[in-house]
């Protein structure tokens, strides 16, 4: 247990008086991919934000290599490899494809290197080298998600958090990204990968956590067969219920 | 509305305004009285805007020199009963609020404050290009007093004028809390908490807020005046940076959330101010750091820090309640 | 033909005073969302900086500006620190701002008032250069500030495009969380914004306070400029601001040879007023956004 990469301990969280997060516990190990499975609005996402410290947790607590990251910046966190790929980004509507990139390796202390990290993006998503000089405010949905992967791969992760990056994708294109994401799998250490797709996870993920109403219900392997239906069931029933 | 004990608190206010003076007697003293009753007055029509409403109005300094030459004007070129002038400036505020408004209608926010702030600094401009009319740089002097059958207000300590400015504190302070109370207020509230819920139920910011402009101006008009006849002098130092970081730091340090710590800001800023009046450029010190400390330590003034004051919470309940 | 060029010189000189002030506006309001009141007060205190580097310091002329420019800059490092990052992330932050940094030119007006005192002060012509232009003559501090500010804020907005700093800043402008998520630590790019911005209010004050005089509130005119500016070329647009302040410049001047200085301040804030009410998002945003 203690050669985890991520803790995560008894977290809560909410905004305002709404409670989102109810004692929420996971980790994840060095060189393990986990999944997170939910339907919307029920605190993936806070869950997330929360372990990249860009909202405050309530109570509970969230270790990082080994250390607890209470009070340390965002900055801190992704100088030390721990980088989040945000749900649905606009980007940086008048920086060009390049400059993102550029950009992410600058901010986590990469620069020196980063023409290496630029060719390396570039062979994961050849699709943004014809790209390179464009202004990331007039892709298209597809390439703004690869931008924002490989803003997450120019900051050189050890876990990789991936917050929806295929949602409201064309099935072609979620293909193609699927196929990149795969190859992102077998380079970085850890991830943390939320998709509303649950056979892209599943695939791509060793063990996987359904949430729901902020707290995990169900946990499992994602190469088990065993159990899927039963993780279908509950995770219809959670929406179902949710919509009332 | 309506229920006793909400009332209670009135007559005493009145008791008390009315038994200060005769208690206070030192004629340095009543003047400072006298300046409290106006500042008093002038934080609280500025924070109907500024901190009820969450409209960045800086014209409101403007408001209250339109005033003051209004009255400067009228009492010394028409031979105008000198009361008369007290309710006009009023008007000529509201006017001038008109024009001031204009920019509301389109802007937000910190773009309001912008150019409210640039009409404020637009009627020194005026007043200076109209030197004919308003003196120019060397104001307007020899303003005739105000009477009251044959005693002037000054007589006494000037005793007149404090009764004349309590009496316009009191009925400021009536004004605001009937307005706070009112459904325009509750809808104020909405448009400052949440403008775009507030505008789906059917509530015009536009209308909403010329209103309140509209009532503050008033406010400050006739304060205008009443520093005139108090000064029996008009020049621009009433457009000037000093009245508008003094009333600042009243508005602040009383509680730019409650409805009366304003008040309470009057009351304190004019006394510190007054200790400090021998010391020159330390009191401007003292009074920017006075607003800086505030906002730093409590940004909710007096009214925030102790809850002493009758209804520092009210806010945020009303503004539920409303939602 | 002389008023011609005698309007076209006062333009350029006013537009590069106004460019130097609202250059520092923008680049403060596009990334931290808020307005500096305090802005024409430390332009006061950087000429007064300057003058005491060279009349009582006995520096050098070129020194003792850098040094007065450098030293406020420093100033402009407690100036983020003390009155916008306490007030900036709270609720209703941005009036928080702008009160503070009212007080906060009210302190500097005072201190200026106790630790200069009252008598009017001014720095000598910086250089001695002068040239002829379309028959009248454009000489020393006026033909160093045609020039100067262009060129210092051509130098700020390369400097956004092309180096590794700019690359941030225009990244917070545009999307503050996924930048923080990124890396950027927005206190960090704050606290350079306002360093730079105030920079250059030093460099604006040196200028006037040689070719004018040094007072306590030297700043309050300039200020109000800049605000008329930002109205009229779109604040959080640099391109939109240098076009902005060049008009303005030119309307002030050709207001003030045909109608006096009295009435051009009066019609420059009308134009503003009816600007702001046409076109809130500013006259030349979207010219300058395609182009």
């Amino acid at each position: 247990m203690n050669d985890d990469l991520l803790t995560v301990t008894d977290l809560t969280a909410g905004y305002g008086h709404t409670k989102v997060l109810r004692g929420i516990s996971l980790r994840v190990g060095a060189a393990e991919a986990i999944g997170l499975l939910g339907p919307n609005g029920h605190g993936k996402t806070t869950l997330l934000r929360c372990v990249s410290n860009l909202h405050r947790a309530t109570s509970g607590s969230v270790a990082y290599a080994g250390s607890d990251t209470r009070g340390r910046s965002p900055r801190d966190l992704v100088r030390r490899g721990l980088i989040h790929v945000p749900q649905g980004s606009r980007l940086f509507p008048q920086l060009t494809v390049a400059e993102a990139l550029r950009l992410s390796a600058a901010s986590s202390g990469h620069l020196a290197t980063w023409r290496d990290g630029l060719d390396h993006v570039f062979t994961v998503f050849p699709r943004l080298k014809e790209r390179r000089g464009q202004l990331t405010g007039t892709l298209s949905g597809g390439e703004r998600q690869m931008v924002s992967l490989g803003m997450g791969l120019m900051a050189r992760p050890t876990l990789l958090i991936l917050d929806e990056p295929t949602l409201g994708l064309s099935p072609k294109v979620k293909h193609e990204l699927s196929e990149c994401i795969l190859r992102i799998r077998a380079e970085v250490s850890s991830i943390i990968l939320v998709d509303g797709d649950m056979e892209l996870v599943l695939s791509l993920t060793d063990r996987y956590h359904v949430v729901l109403h902020g707290d995990i219900v169900h946990s499992g392997a994602s190469d088990a067969t065993v159990g899927r239906d039963a993780m279908m069931s509950l995770f219809l029933g959670g929406s179902a219920d949710e919509r009332r | 509305m309506g229920n006793l004990r909400a009332w209670a608190g009135w007559p005493a206010y009145a008791i008390v305004l009315a038994v200060l003076p005769l208690v206070l007697t030192d004629p340095h003293t009543r003047l400072l009285l006298i300046l409290i009753t106006m500042y008093g007055m002038l934080a609280l029509g500025w924070n109907l805007t500024l901190g009820f409403a969450g409209i960045f109005n800086f014209a409101q300094i403007g408001f209250f020199g339109i005033g003051a030459y209004t009255a400067g004007i009228l009492a010394t070129r028409t031979g105008i009963d000198p009361w008369l002038t007290l309710p006009i400036s009023g008007v000529s505020a509201v006017l001038a609020s008109l024009v001031a408004f204009l920019p509301v209608l389109r802007l937000r926010g910190i773009y309001v404050g912008l150019a409210t702030y640039v009409f404020s600094q637009l009627c020194i401009y005026l007043v200076l290009g109209q030197a004919g009319l308003t003196g120019g740089s060397n104001g307007i002097v020899g303003i005739p007093r105000l009477t009251l059958g044959e005693t002037s207000l000054r007589a006494d300590g000037r005793i007149g004028y404090y009764f004349l400015g309590a009496a316009l504190l009191f009925a400021t302070t009536l004004l605001v809390r009937l307005i706070t109370r009112s459904t325009l207020g509750l809808s104020l509230l909405a448009i400052r908490d949440n403008e775009a819920l507030a505008t789906s139920r059917g509530v015009s910011r536009v209308r909403q807020h010329l209103i309140v402009f509209m009532i503050g101006a008033a406010v400050a008009g006739v304060a205008g005046a009443f520093n005139t006849f108090l000064n029996g002098v008009v020049s621009t130092d009433v457009f000037g940076f000093g009245y508008l970081t003094l009333l600042l730091s009243m508005i602040f340090l009383g509680g730019s959330g409650s409805v009366y710590g304003p008040i309470a800001g009057a009351v304190v800023v004019t006394l510190v101010t007054d200790a400090l009046q021998d010391a020159g450029a330390w009191r401007d010190v003292t009074v920017a750091l006075l607003i800086l400390v505030v906002l730093w330590i409590a940004p909710k003034g007096l009214a925030g820090l102790a809850g002493l004051l009758p209804r520092p919470s009210r806010r945020p309940a009303t503004a539920e309640e409303n939602a | 033909m002389n008023g011609v060029s005698a309007i076209l010189t006062s333009a350029l000189v006013l537009g590069g005073l106004y460019l130097l002030m609202a250059a520092g506006l923008t680049l403060i309001w596009s990334t931290l969302r808020v307005f500096n009141f305090g802005h024409g007060a430390l332009l006061m205190f950087g000429a007064y900086l300057s003058w005491t580097l060279l009349d009582r310091a006995g520096l050098p002329l070129l020194p003792a500006l850098i040094g007065g420019v450098l030293a406020l800059a420093l100033l402009g490092v407690a100036y983020e620190f003390l009155l916008v990052s306490p007030f900036i992330r709270r609720p209703n932050g941005d009036m928080l701002v702008m009160v503070a940094t009212l007080a906060a030119t009210m302190l500097l007006q005072s201190a200026a008032l106790l630790l200069w005192g009252p008598e009017i002060k001014q720095l000598p012509p910086l250089g001695s250069a002068r040239i002829e232009l379309g028959g009248s003559v454009v000489q020393g501090t006026q033909l160093v500030t045609i020039v100067l500010a262009p060129v210092l804020v051509g130098l700020l907005a390369l400097a956004l495009r092309r180096t590794g700093i700019g690359l941030t800043v225009r990244a917070l402008e545009q999307n503050r969380e996924h930048a923080q998520l990124l890396g950027i630590s927005p206190r960090r790019v704050y606290l350079f914004v306002v360093t730079i911005a105030i920079g250059l209010a030093a460099v604006a004050g040196v200028l006037l306070g040689s070719m004018r005089f040094i007072s306590p509130a030297m700043g309050d005119d300039p200020l109000l400029r800049a605000f008329v500016v930002l109205a009229f070329g779109g604040a959080g647009s640099l391109g939109g601001t240098i076009a902005g302040a060049y008009a303005i410049g030119l309307l002030e001047a050709v207001t003030t040879y045909y109608f006096g200085l009295s009435w051009s301040p009066v019609l420059v804030f009308l134009a503003m007023i009816v600007i702001m009410l046409a076109r809130p998002e500013g006259l030349l945003r979207n010219q300058v956004r395609s182009a």
